[in-house]
């Protein structure tokens, strides 16, 4: 499932973070060829892996095989010190509950959780992950073919610039807000049954200390099904 | 104003204007308006049929030549039209001269080409939706001459989602009969399913709402009646999707 380790808890979680920067290494720069992050030790890390940074690794049977990292707006992040030039000159939606969602990736692999592709349950995670942290709004920049993956599964979603060339590929900058309609979405398409978080291993509430809780119809983990649990309980 | 300010805003239009379209025609104007933007003269939007399946039914939107749809259906060009073959190939948008320029054309496929010149549409721009569950679609436009620059294809690749998103709301839209089964829940029973969902168990929301538990139980078992619900999550699940809350 979807662990969810803040950036100033990593520590506490060195043998998981370790696969993780090796796993950002294999994905982006071994097979995506993003040779700019090639790093001779072969652990991805760049200046916004801090003490801010939410990292939520998808792990399954011990091993690392999705990721996504949200980075605070109020704090340096991608749009606002590697491609401020995407908005023209135009401002992006900034704030507390504003995240930038980066590093977006599952290994290619046919590996299931309880009959769905690691892909399917890593983007639902995401969306279940704001809701239950309560971050309102992600700023993605990404392709416009990922528009249509997000838009089509419940997120609403928003352009914020005209698309630019970038390293040969189209990119826009975009916002996609969560909702709780556009989570049970991602259930009904996927086939997902319940929660996909993994909110026991690690804290991961970026505004309290106070654990996190799963959304009252998604209580049970994915792949769980506990039946008749009527009204009157 | 700039090129890209320009590109920017009749993007930023199409979305806020189809986003209050009510039928297929008020999309079929705002796609009119921003298609024009572009240079582009006419445009469809449509679902992909299977192999040995007709295209009339997956129509979602027209705005072709007359007398080119016409012919397109009789004729059942949809299984040898190149431009039909690489949209189900990849979900890489692409402008027609470019993406068939290298690839030899069997006969039946050149026919097609040749015949859209006839209507005017020497070039094109498609963008393939390749959508969760297989499903495919085509937003496809034709034209002259294609000058797009790749900033102006990637905001009509994104004009081309949001149609055909908000064409397919459309088709699946039951909000009638959602409306009827929210209007059956009451006041009381909505407060009710507000606070499960926020977590609370029965006794919570007794004391939150003045009202003895065994009314809690009552009021959930009445509303997960009418939503046809046999558990609290799926009760509060069905709540949402029907916008009875949020």
């Amino acid at each position: 499932m979807l662990a969810t380790i803040l950036g100033a808890n990593t520590h506490d979680y060195a043998d998981i973070m370790e696969q993780v920067w090796a796993f950002r290494h294999r994905q982006f720069v071994e097979r995506l060829g993003w040779e700019a992050c090639r790093r001779a030790d072969a652990r991805e890390i760049d200046q916004f892996d801090g003490d801010e940074a939410i990292h939520l690794p998808l792990i399954v049977g011990g091993d690392v095989v999705g990721y996504s990292r949200l980075l605070p707006t109020l704090k340096p992040h991608l749009l606002s010190d590697v491609y401020p030039h995407l908005m023209d000159g135009a401002d992006w939606p900034r704030g507390p509950r504003v995240y930038e969602w980066t590093r977006c990736i599952a290994e290619a692999s046919d590996k299931t959780i309880a009959g769905v592709p690691i892909s399917n349950i890593l983007m639902t995670g995401v969306m279940e992950y704001c809701l239950v942290a309560g971050i309102g709004t992600l700023v993605v920049e990404t392709h416009p073919k990922l528009v249509n993956l997000l838009l089509t599964t419940g997120w609403d979603v928003m352009p914020l610039a005209a698309p630019s060339m970038l390293d040969g590929s189209l990119i826009v900058p975009i916002t996609a807000k969560p909702s709780r309609a556009g989570l049970l979405r991602h259930h009904e398409l996927y086939g997902i049954t319940g929660s996909v978080l993994d909110l026991e291993r690690a804290p991961g509430n970026p505004f309290a200390p106070a654990p996190l809780h799963r959304l009252a119809f998604a209580e049970e983990l994915h792949g769980h099904i506990e039946y008749a649990r009527i009204a009157g309980e | 104003m700039s090129d890209r300010q320009a590109t920017a805003n009749a993007m930023f239009d199409f979305i806020t204007e189809s986003s209050r379209a009510r039928d297929n025609d008020e999309v079929l104007a705002c796609l009119g308006k921003v298609a024009r933007a572009f240079g582009m003269d006419c445009y469809a939007v449509s679902g992909i049929p299977l192999p040995g399946e007709r295209i009339d039914p997956y129509f979602m939107l027209n705005a072709w030549p007359e007398g080119w749809f016409e012919r397109y259906v009789e004729e059942n060009y949809v299984h040898v039209d190149p431009v039909i073959h690489r949209t189900k190939m990849s979900n890489e948008a692409f402008v027609w001269s470019e993406a068939l320029a290298d690839k030899p054309l069997n006969r039946s496929a050149k026919r097609v080409m040749n015949e859209a010149t006839e209507f005017g549409m020497l070039d094109g721009y498609s963008v393939p939706l390749h959508s969760v569950g297989g499903f495919q679609a085509i937003v496809t436009f034709g034209a002259q001459k294609v000058e797009l620059s790749n900033e102006q294809r990637g905001a009509l690749h994104i004009v081309s989602i949001y149609a055909h998103n908000r064409l397919r709301a459309f088709l699946v839209d039951n909000s009638e009969r959602s409306a009827a089964v929210a209007a059956k829940v009451t006041p009381r029973e909505r407060e009710v399913i507000l606070w499960c969902s926020a977590g609370k168990t029965n006794w919570e929301i007794g004391q939150i709402l003045g009202i003895s538990e065994k009314t809690v139980q009552h009021e959930i078992a009445a509303a997960s009646r009418k939503l046809n619900s046999v558990n609290r999550a799926q009760l509060i699940a069905e709540s949402i999707r029907l916008g009875i809350i949020r």
